[in-house]
């Protein structure tokens, strides 16, 4: 099977230097999965700390120190569990980002992968087996 | 007979692939890698024998439920007993979580080393200079996390086992009064250990990220060395 620059839409050359444009734009998505995975660790830690710090103490105090930390529990269980859910959201856009990036790979290979075939087939003489010339592709003109 | 043929001829491919294959310069995991490449199963194995044990556990120590509740004259030392598997259980099972987050980080890592393996196979299939980006800030500190994670796992079983102490001594005060800043500190360990996985995972992004770009790179070197 041949696989041709110019079987695609468009100029092949306006095809590449898209793709350049591209591969130099720093993607967002694995940022955003970071910054979505740290909120929800920062969460974590500061919902520990309060934990620890106001209410530990109010347990044995008795009387509104008591009642108050027994109101405490209940959110704070719930916010520990969303912090998590917010962290596995981070873990999944990453996940995302990786799957973009795989796709990413594959076509930057089909399209590089001709290129350098045959200009080192070209080195050594021999005709291009992949890449057909514009020209080809009119019938030879 | 032209089945014959293409055997005859997948087998001259396949001998040229490998004659081929052998010439190309060795391209290693680093120690980490190869590391993880190993360790990833002993912490899986560790993480599943201590949920599984500790699911065992937690069956077990809820039929002791009717020993005591709703009694009318509650058996006291059966009560303790109970009340102290409920200070050490969680615990226990959140470190069986910590090895099994530990084992996910090693595998990918381990996949880290086969894209470094993989990318630095074809870029000398290619011809061309086998070349790798700079170590990445993530590919250090990921490895870092997981060792804190597990840090903590440790910590807040230690931290149990002394509740569990206490709850058999009857003093539920104390374990009430520390127990949810103990539970808020083994969210902590899941929530480091799964940063770092996030940071595993963003360095595997940076790397397949380079190697497309490496493949234009010897595709604009082809090009003009061709023109």
């Amino acid at each position: 099977m041949t696989v041709s620059l110019s079987s695609g839409r468009g100029d092949p050359m306006a095809q590449l230097e898209g793709l350049e444009r591209e591969l130099g734009r720093r993607p967002a998505l694995p940022l955003i999965a970071l910054g979505l995975t740290g909120f929800g660790l920062i969460l974590l830690v500061v919902l520990t700390i309060i934990a620890g710090v106001a209410y530990a103490d109010n347990w044995g105090a008795g009387g509104d120190a008591a009642r108050s930390a027994a109101t405490f529990k209940p959110w704070f269980r719930m916010a520990l569990l969303t912090a998590m859910g917010i962290m596995l959201t981070g873990i999944i856009t990453m996940l995302l980002a990786i799957i973009a990036r795989i796709w990413w790979v594959t076509t930057s290979n089909r399209m590089f992968f001709p290129v350098i075939v045959d200009a080192r087939r070209g080195a050594e003489g021999r005709a291009p087996r992949f890449v057909r010339r514009r020209a080809d592709d009119k019938g030879g003109a | 007979m032209a089945v014959g043929t293409a055997a005859v001829g997948s087998a001259d491919l396949a001998r040229r692939v490998e004659e081929r294959m052998a010439q190309l310069p060795a391209v290693q995991m680093t120690a980490m890698q190869a590391m993880a490449t190993f360790l990833w199963r002993p912490l899986a194995v560790m993480g599943m024998l201590v949920l599984v044990s500790g699911a065992i556990i937690a069956g077990v120590n809820s039929f002791r439920v009717d020993e005591f509740f709703g009694l009318a004259a509650p058996d006291v030392g059966a009560r303790s007993t109970f009340q102290s598997m409920q200070a050490w259980l969680p615990g226990y099972q959140f470190m069986g979580m910590g090895f099994m987050f530990a084992a996910i980080t090693m595998v990918v890592a381990s996949i880290l080393g086969r894209l470094r393996i993989l990318g630095g196979t074809v870029q000398g299939s290619l011809g061309a200079r086998i070349i790798y980006p700079p170590f990445p800030l993530s590919a250090r500190i990921f490895p870092l996390l997981m060792l804190f994670g597990l840090i903590i796992f440790l910590t807040q079983l230690g931290l149990s086992a002394w509740l569990a102490t206490e709850a058999k001594a009857g003093d539920m005060q104390t374990v009430t009064t520390h127990a949810d800043w103990v539970q808020g500190m083994r969210f902590v360990g899941v929530g480091v250990m799964l940063t770092g996985i996030a940071l595993a995972l963003f360095t595997i992004t940076g790397l397949m990220r380079f190697l497309a770009g490496r493949i234009r790179e010897v595709a604009a070197e082809a090009i003009e060395v061709d023109s």
